[in-house]
């Protein structure tokens, strides 16, 4: 007998990061553009803030992971 | 702004020296491997791997929740009167969450595993692994936090640029482009939407979500088991949220002669919240307690007895006791209340929540279900390494705030406007 187990095609991290946590995030961009008094130059650029200090922390991490690895090389 | 005084100086100086020997100590660590502090083998300290460099994270992300917390219920539900201290809140939020951040980055051993294993591997581990949510929501509470303060510090940068550094120009060019007055109201109600964001997000789901869920996840250990965890971790937050805001007002207020801005009226609502925020710490600490003391499962009961006659979770609960009297005092007779008993009070807060969060982890592994580590030599004890690290930390974060006190306005001008329009004569304090 084939038992149906959710776990098979959505594993818990999925729903609760992509839905649950997401939740607050999406609804805030949501309501740049959605919301009134509307201007989507000016959400777009709030967008722009949110990607590029994403990015700039992660690029940041990137670089700092090269500099280790050049004042630490592994061992041979 | 402009002006530099001798104090700042000797605290610039302080500041640093404590960064500078904890960077050489983690240079160290770096070099030898999490060995100098004994986290890292099974066989010593009780079985104890996670130590005070968990803890101190917890105690990071958690002071970090007060600012966005504080400046996102000023903006939602127009508590007006703490406007002063919403920028101070929301750096506060900055700081400390790159301190959490940081000894991620110190009890992964090598840093560049964050790159590594979590970046490389995001696709696969985010659907299974709550280290990854954990990373995923930490991420998005910083990146919501900076994203409030760059859109907020548009309006005073672009009133007050005649008043800035000018060897700092192209920072303010480039933090108020495409700036134009008609777009105050605008961003007035994006910043709305994103304090609504956070408010749920900060809080609810990654302190009082996925980090307890972290330590449910690990099936043995009674200490970290349970619904409980999570508003017991955002209670303790909480608390020490508040008191790491009312440091941060006095702290300033002092340096700045800004009495008439932040004024005891502040300070004694601050106060009022902390004391609020310490009673449900407390509240949730004793559900633990009685349930694990009396007719509990034996795992349990082992580790409640642990806890309670611990001395330091004794002064843990001890310094929030005292603290919560002095504010029950206070607001039955006010003249009991004084802006230093204040700052004593947010000390021991801080002093305590701390104590706390090292022991729920470092007792959470010591005290296992069937005592699975019974042969397992030795007690944890942080090592001078980890202890440094505590000092280390608090002179960064302090070295961020004496940075950045140059280098933008720490008060929105919207909280001046608001006092100039309601006419507040100066009061003066007492410190």
């Amino acid at each position: 007998m084939v038992e149906f187990d959710a776990w098979n095609f959505l594993y818990p991290g999925t729903w609760v990061i992509f839905i649950i946590i997401g939740t607050p995030v999406y609804t805030a961009i949501l309501g740049w553009f959605l919301g009134k008094p509307r201007d989507m130059e000016k959400a777009l650029m709030a967008l722009t803030y949110l990607i590029g200090f994403i990015v700039s922390m992660w690029v940041g991490f990137y670089i700092l992971t090269v500099l280790i690895g050049v004042i630490f090389p592994a061992a041979m | 702004m402009q002006s530099t005084s001798a104090g700042y100086y000797i605290a610039f100086g302080i500041a640093s020296l404590l960064s500078v020997v904890w960077l050489g100590l983690w240079a160290i660590q770096l070099d030898r491997g999490l060995a100098v502090t004994n986290l890292a083998d099974w066989g010593s300290a009780g079985g104890v791997t996670w130590g005070l460099y968990i803890g101190a994270f917890i105690w990071w992300v958690g002071i970090a929740h007060g600012g966005i917390i504080l400046s996102a219920a000023v903006r939602l539900f127009g508590m007006k009167r703490y406007l002063p201290v919403a920028r101070l809140a929301e750096l506060l939020t900055i700081g400390a969450l790159s301190m959490a951040g940081f000894y991620i980055v110190i009890h992964a051993g090598r840093p560049d595993r964050l790159v590594t294993s979590v970046v490389q591997a995001y696709p696969v581990t985010v659907h299974q692994s709550p280290l990854v949510w954990d990373v995923t929501v930490i991420t998005m509470y910083m990146v919501m936090t900076l994203t409030y303060l760059g859109l907020t510090v548009r309006y005073d940068l672009a009133r007050l640029r005649d008043d800035l550094p000018n060897i700092l120009e192209p920072v303010y060019k480039a933090a108020t482009i495409g700036y134009s007055e008609a777009e105050d109201e605008v961003i007035e109600r994006i910043v709305w939407w994103l304090a609504l964001g956070v408010i749920v997000m900060a809080p609810l789901l990654l302190h009082g979500g996925v980090i307890p869920w972290l330590f449910a996840l690990l099936p043995s250990m009674p200490g970290w088991q349970g619904a409980i965890q999570g508003p017991q971790f955002l209670t303790i937050a909480l608390t020490s949220a508040i008191a790491g805001v009312i440091i941060l007002a006095l702290t300033v207020r002092r340096a700045y002669d800004w009495y008439h801005i932040l004024t005891d009226d502040v300070i004694r609502g601050l106060t009022l919240w902390l004391g609020l925020f310490s009673l449900l710490f407390l509240w949730l600490q004793l559900q633990q307690v009685i349930t694990g003391v009396y007719a509990a499962p034996l795992d349990q009961r082992t580790l409640a007895a642990a806890k309670v006659t611990n001395p330091y979770y004794q002064f843990a609960i001890g310094v929030v006791l005292i603290a919560l009297a002095y504010i029950f005092a206070q607001s039955v007779k006010p003249h009991i209340f004084s802006v230093r008993r204040s700052l004593a009070a947010s000390v021991m807060v801080l002093a305590g929540t701390l104590t706390e969060k090292v022991l729920f982890v470092v007792e959470g592994l010591e005290y296992p279900t069937f005592s699975m580590y019974y042969n397992t030599p030795g007690h944890y004890f942080p090592s001078p390494v980890e202890l440094a690290s505590l000092a280390g930390t608090i002179g960064l974060c302090a070295l961020f705030f004496l940075v950045i006190l140059k280098v933008i306005p720490v008060i929105e001008l919207h909280a001046i406007e608001e006092l100039r329009g309601e006419g507040h004569a100066p009061v003066e304090g007492d410190d």
